[in-house]
């Protein structure tokens, strides 16, 4: 059957956002989320003739992104993801608390997801990062939709646990504490191992 | 049936039968504990929405392009040119159903609208509609919460900046864009802002509470023709329904996108967090400069009955990724 090579390339070009947004959340830093979303872009298109259209091309290549990602980690025994150095850089170049006092929330979402088990990293960035609902993460995952709940369940509370010992900073923060949080976060990072 | 954590992890991600979220909400209402803990799953839900979305906001990187192209291109020839250069696609032809094999765009619009709609009137519109035309919704009591997409949309993204939709975030798929800021008489910040899907454009204003945004109005409009590259307008009377909703609330000119960023920076709190009057406000706000409306629309421009595209493209026009 003949492919209509522009329809698929505008399809794959309109999925590529949710894809490394998919490959952020499973890797916890952009560049290794890339390089998985650029894999799973030639396997896919090598594998083209096994897509059956008609089908969601998206839940094909999120299969095909979830599969590659799998395979790397066997492959390469990683110790687990590193958190992203430009968490912390953008943080450097701010201004204002409240600005750094979200970022820092969000950069210790991000360490923290990334210290989770893998299962439980797969499952939080299908449903909560991709938005998938529980039924179709089971189907991806071939798991039963009450593991999906646990595992999901799990992650969270650890999630929470993290953002609770986070050491608040509200109202009138200075200069001076937000150095010092940031400091505080930086040494936290995986990244400044390398 | 118990309310173990999951059930209320369920609730809080939109998975329950209305028959269990029935039981979740008895619940809450008589156990604070339970409320909070739902409030936190929903915390996470944004959290974790915000924590992963820069490559949503920003176009691929040229090196993943180069791969989609050279994987095509190693796919010999097929039916299209291949080239680049060559898959400029109409505009138009954007806008029409899909051939069969092509993706559902009317469920990710239905989605998308029934969200809004069930945010607004809560259960008492059963049987969320398919086609919402011209249909006019109004409740004074929609809390927004923070669990919701247009909660995040609202509160993190620019004005005349798309936010996609979970799932439906593909070329042409539905996006919040939050049109403008202003604030209002009773020092509430509000935005008006769009739902834009293939065949339709909702339009709406929610002003930010201390932790919700309530939905002050919002016009689910008619689909747009299939064929049509132009937005299918609402009826007169949606727009002058719009426009007497913003009259009443608006208490000076839409704030500029400096002023605009620091609140998004700031998570929409006043400085001293009691949502009252000017003297609340931060610094930034209340400078001519801030307040200035550079390349955004006036007052008077949006009493005008305009496609809400054109004046996306006008506002936006140096940073909106709307190209038609």
């Amino acid at each position: 059957m003949a492919i209509d090579k522009d329809a698929i390339r505008r399809e794959i070009v309109a999925l590529l956002p949710r894809l490394r947004r998919f490959g952020y959340a499973l890797t916890g830093n952009m560049a290794d989320g890339d390089d998985l979303v650029q894999a799973t872009v030639e396997r896919a298109l090598s594998r083209i003739d096994q897509w059956q259209p008609g089908t969601r091309l998206d839940s094909w290549m999120f299969r095909i992104a979830q599969n590659m990602w799998r395979d790397r980690l066997r492959a390469q025994k990683v110790r687990g993801p590193t958190v992203d150095p430009a968490d912390f850089q953008h943080v450097a170049g701010e201004d204002g608390n409240r600005v750094v006092e979200e970022r820092l929330m969000l950069a210790k979402v991000r360490e923290t997801i990334a210290q989770l088990p893998t299962e439980q990293r797969e499952v939080v960035a299908l449903v909560l990062v991709e938005g998938q609902s529980y039924q179709q993460a089971a189907d991806m995952l071939s798991i039963p939709i009450g593991t999906v709940m646990s595992r999901l369940s799990r992650a969270r509370k650890t999630l929470q646990k993290a953002l609770q010992d986070m050491p608040q900073q509200r109202g009138q923060d200075s200069d001076q504490d937000s150095d010092t949080e940031q400091s505080e976060g930086m040494k936290k990072g995986a990244w400044n191992e390398h | 049936m118990s309310i173990d954590d999951e059930l209320l992890m369920a609730y809080a991600d939109g998975a329950l039968s209305p028959e269990d979220a029935e039981v979740v909400e008895k619940a809450m209402r008589s156990d604070p504990t339970v409320a909070d803990k739902v409030a936190a799953y929903r915390r996470d839900r944004e959290l974790l929405a915000q924590a992963y979305a820069a490559p949503m906001r920003e176009a691929p990187p040229p090196h993943l392009l180069d791969a989609v192209d050279a994987g095509l291109e190693r796919l010999g020839d097929g039916t299209g040119d291949g080239e680049r250069g060559g898959s400029v696609v109409p505009f138009r032809s954007r806008r029409a159903p899909r051939a069969p094999g092509g993706f559902d765009w009317r469920l990710p619009l239905a989605a998308s609208v029934a969200l809004i709609i069930g945010a607004v009137a809560g259960r008492q519109l059963p049987g969320l509609p398919n086609s919402v035309d011209h249909a006019l919704v109004r409740a004074d009591a929609a809390a927004i919460d923070p669990g919701n997409p247009l909660f995040v949309a609202l509160e993190t993204t620019p004005g005349g900046q798309p936010y996609p939709l979970a799932q439906a975030d593909r070329e042409g798929g539905d996006v919040i864009v939050p049109v403008l800021t202003f604030r209002s008489r009773d020092g509430r910040f509000c935005r008006e802002f769009e739902i834009n899907s293939q065949t339709a454009v909702s339009v709406g204003i929610a002003c930010r509470e201390p932790d919700h945004w309530k939905m002050e109005i919002l016009l689910a409009a008619e689909d747009r023709p299939a064929d049509s590259t132009t937005y299918q307008a609402a009826s007169g009377y949606s727009e002058e329904a719009l426009s007497v909703v913003i009259d009443k609330l608006m208490a000076e000119d839409p704030l500029g996108m400096e002023a605009e960023a620091d609140l998004i920076g700031r998570g929409w709190r006043h400085v001293n967090g009691n949502g009252g009057e000017t003297s609340s406000l931060p610094d930034g706000v209340e400078t001519p400069d801030g307040r200035s409306v550079r390349g955004r629309p006036t007052r008077d421009a949006v009493d005008e009955p305009q496609p809400p595209s054109y004046r996306l493209q006008k506002i936006g026009a140096d940073r909106t990724v709307r190209q038609p």
